[in-house]
């Protein structure tokens, strides 16, 4: 609202206005101070001429903010409150493992009950760009995530190893080291059916998601700012 | 639809759904319809997360869907009006609290926060609310009585079918299903098996006798309570609570022969206004002064009945357009006079009195001294409250001065838009510094909460004056000062809202009525 009203001065019809209004036609009388110019934005906060009316509450509006920070407070806790799992590059943290895996088990799959009721591309959750991803990596692409799993295993191996005898504790991992190579070779050549399955915690499979790309080019950030030069500053 | 509204619509849905499902939700106002790949490719997101906002939305029906230029794919478009009322929820619990009772309140609480749903997963789950509310041993013992509650909320048009998708020619789901329902099933309630709801409730496999049927919240039928209420409020603050309890009658009445949003109502006579009043208590005190009431309520300047005929005692119409515009009028009228003085409100009503008027004469008829008249006059211009009109004498384009005329008038709707405008942009600014305090001090708040809960389960095991003392000290006093200090600029701004909330509302409804 601020803004308008500021566009006085020039042309001749503005000063016909103003004598018919009753304001004097040469500018401001003697005893008013002359009205200078204004070049800059009204403050941000400019200072309030009176004081608001204290607001009532009362037993009934009390009730409803409750009741509107229990609705909040679900909405936060339900599987309808989406959010980025943000990966905290600096260090891995314990609590990260927990916090992912809650946020991980939260679907909006819980939250629907009835697909035919939505557009088909909206159910298949998980399947066609991942299956497309899939195919890359059987191109030698994942070669790299898959060698960290290959370090979990080989260490739980280790484990029982200490546990067992050693001798022939050694050649057994060796052997099945090779067999798990072998299921990921065959794992990819098929890379269809059961995949979905499979894909829907592959984030987390790798125990890390270092692989989704986190990546922000900045561009949303003109994207915002482009909408509010469109109309002008904003004060 | 201005850029506050669509402002506060992503802050709504940010605050609800998080923060990617409001950037889907902004994208999808800015844009109107738009196909699934779009709104990815816009607003930069992954594809799994797009398609789950775009679920989520669906689901609570925020969004709705239509197969676009192609059959194949689905375009998808925002209800603005439906995520503005996600603000309303407490207030749609609180009526149907005062109404029907706790129990129906479950029943909407779990629709509400389901979006839709089956009768029989809604009343099993309200029904386990209860159980651990009452804590009753058993659920199933409430499930003949939320079946009541159910069909008696259905009926009432509170809740309705939601529609279902067509059956396709081969018989296989289609890609973007066309949901459709029966205008005479819509309120038509279900009939539930409660047998089967008990072995459901145990966790066994069960036909409700509801399989693939669907209800939602008919949320215009609450606006349709929430307007009466304004209107009856209205008439008890203006005359006196009979005045209130006729118009409620009135209303009553209304409905049986008169679409709900109608502009006005189908003449009601008198003798059956008398006559329900009568069955309802035949010793109310209103029945002797009935004919006066009517009168005076009619003769009222804000015109909420007015007669239209004389048989049968009178016929009396409400005029619901009529009303809403006297209403705006006053909230208005109380907006000026809150922020410009009410000499400046004196203005304001001269001028709406007259229609049209010159400058002059506002300063003659107000009987405030000249200057300050022109001064107040020309704020309310600035501030955009009145318009002004040039009319000329002559039609010459260079008519000098001495030949127009500028009155001032009001443009009702357009103050009103404009005040609808500004009270989305307090109601953004206060929620965003709600969120700023809650954020600056997340800490503080999170350490409060450790600690009441560490003295309430300590409380529980039967603990110690001392211990408990103890558990309280570990917040210093400083930090308590600090948390009592946020909590109540927090509760402050919530208040704000919900007040906010409901000045929005009868604009609204203002608006609504006057470009029907």
């Amino acid at each position: 609202m601020a803004g308008r009203g500021r566009g006085r001065g020039g042309g001749n019809s503005f000063k016909d206005i103003n004598e018919r209004i009753g304001l004097p036609a040469g500018g401001p009388a003697a005893g008013e101070a002359p009205v200078e110019s204004v070049l800059e934005p009204p403050p941000l906060f400019p200072p309030l001429e009176s004081r608001p009316v204290p607001l009532d509450l009362g037993v009934e509006g009390e009730y409803l903010l409750a009741l509107k920070r229990d609705f909040v407070e679900y909405f936060h806790d339900s599987p309808s409150y989406l959010q980025d799992i943000v990966v905290k590059a600096d260090i891995q943290r314990y609590s990260d493992r927990y916090q992912t895996a809650t946020l991980a088990s939260r679907t909006t799959a819980d939250l629907v009950c009835d697909w035919t009721h939505f557009p088909k591309e909206l159910k298949d959750i998980g399947s066609k760009p991942r299956r497309k991803r899939k195919l890359k990596s059987s191109k030698g692409n994942a070669k790299v995530p898959r060698k960290a799993e290959d370090i979990i295993n080989r260490l739980e191996e280790l484990e029982k190893q200490e546990e067992g005898s050693d001798a022939e504790g050694e050649v057994e991992t060796d052997g099945k080291k090779v067999d798990n190579n072998d299921e990921i070779k065959d794992a990819d050549s098929e890379a269809g059916e059961e995949v979905d399955e499979e894909d829907l915690d592959e984030e987390m499979d790798d125990g890390t998601d270092y692989r989704n790309s986190h990546f922000d080019n900045g561009e949303d950030y003109i994207d915002e700012e482009e909408d509010n030069l469109d109309d002008g500053p904003v004060y | 639809m201005s850029i506050q509204f669509g402002k506060v619509c992503s802050l709504i849905l940010r605050e609800h759904f998080g923060e990617i499902v409001g950037k889907v939700g902004t994208d999808l106002y800015k844009w109107g319809q738009k196909p699934l790949m779009s709104v990815v490719s816009s607003t930069k997101l992954s594809v799994e997360k797009v398609r789950q906002s775009l679920c989520i939305l669906v689901q609570y029906g925020l969004a709705t869907f239509s197969a676009g230029r192609s059959d194949r794919i689905a375009e998808y478009s925002l209800l603005p009006e439906k995520v503005f009322s996600l603000l309303r929820y407490p207030r749609y619990l609180y009526l149907i609290k005062t109404k029907f009772g706790v129990e129906a309140e479950m029943l909407m609480e779990e629709f509400l926060k389901a979006g839709f749903g089956s009768a029989s997963r809604i009343i099993i789950r309200a029904a386990t609310r209860l159980k651990e509310k009452k804590e009753l041993e058993d659920a199933s013992t409430n499930f003949p009585l939320l079946r009541d509650k159910f069909v008696s909320l259905v009926n009432k048009q509170y809740l309705m079918r939601c529609p279902a998708p067509e059956k396709t020619e081969d018989g296989k789901p289609s890609l973007i299903p066309k949901l459709t329902v029966a205008e005479n099933q819509l309120y038509l309630p279900p009939t539930l098996n409660i047998k089967a709801l008990t072995i459901l409730d145990e966790g066994n496999p069960a036909d409700a006798g509801d399989e693939g049927v669907y209800w939602r919240i008919n949320f215009d039928r609450f606006h349709q309570d929430f307007r009466d209420q304004i209107m009856v409020t209205a008439i008890s603050r203006r005359i006196d609570e009979n005045g209130g309890e006729i118009i409620r009658l009135l209303l009553q009445l209304m409905y049986i022969r008169t679409e709900a949003w109608a502009q006005i109502s189908n003449p009601i006579p008198f003798t059956e206004l008398r006559d329900t009043l009568r069955k309802q208590d035949p010793q109310s005190p209103i029945l002797q002064h009935l004919d006066q009431y009517l009168k005076v309520i009619e003769e009222d300047s804000s015109g909420f009945i007015t007669r239209v005929g004389d048989s049968g005692g009178g016929q009396y119409c409400i005029n619901m357009r009529k009303s809403f515009e006297a209403l705006a009028w006053n909230c208005v009228e109380n907006i000026i006079v809150e922020r410009f003085g009410s000499k400046a409100a004196r203005i304001f009503r001269l001028v709406k009195d007259r229609k049209f008027i010159e400058q002059e004469k506002i300063q003659q008829i107000a009987m405030i001294p000249a200057r300050e008249a022109k001064q107040l006059t020309y704020r309310l211009l600035q501030e955009n409250f009145l318009q002004i009109q040039e009319l000329r004498k002559s039609m010459a384009q260079n008519a000098g001065p001495n030949k127009s005329f500028f009155l001032f008038h009001v443009d009702l709707e357009e103050v009103a838009r404009m005040v609808l405008d500004f009270s989305y942009k307090a109601l953004y600014n206060a929620t965003t510094r709600r969120e700023l305090e809650s954020e600056e001090n997340r800490r503080l708040i999170e350490k409060k909460n450790k600690v009441d809960s560490i003295a309430a389960n300590m409380r529980l095991q039967g603990a110690a004056q001392e211990q408990l003392d103890e558990i309280e000290e570990m917040m210093a006093p400083a930090e308590v000062e600090l948390f009592t200090k946020v909590m109540n600029r927090v509760q402050k701004l919530s208040e704000a809202e919900l007040h906010l909330e409901q000045t929005i509302f009868l604009m609204q409804l203002f608006l609504n009525y006057s470009t029907k």
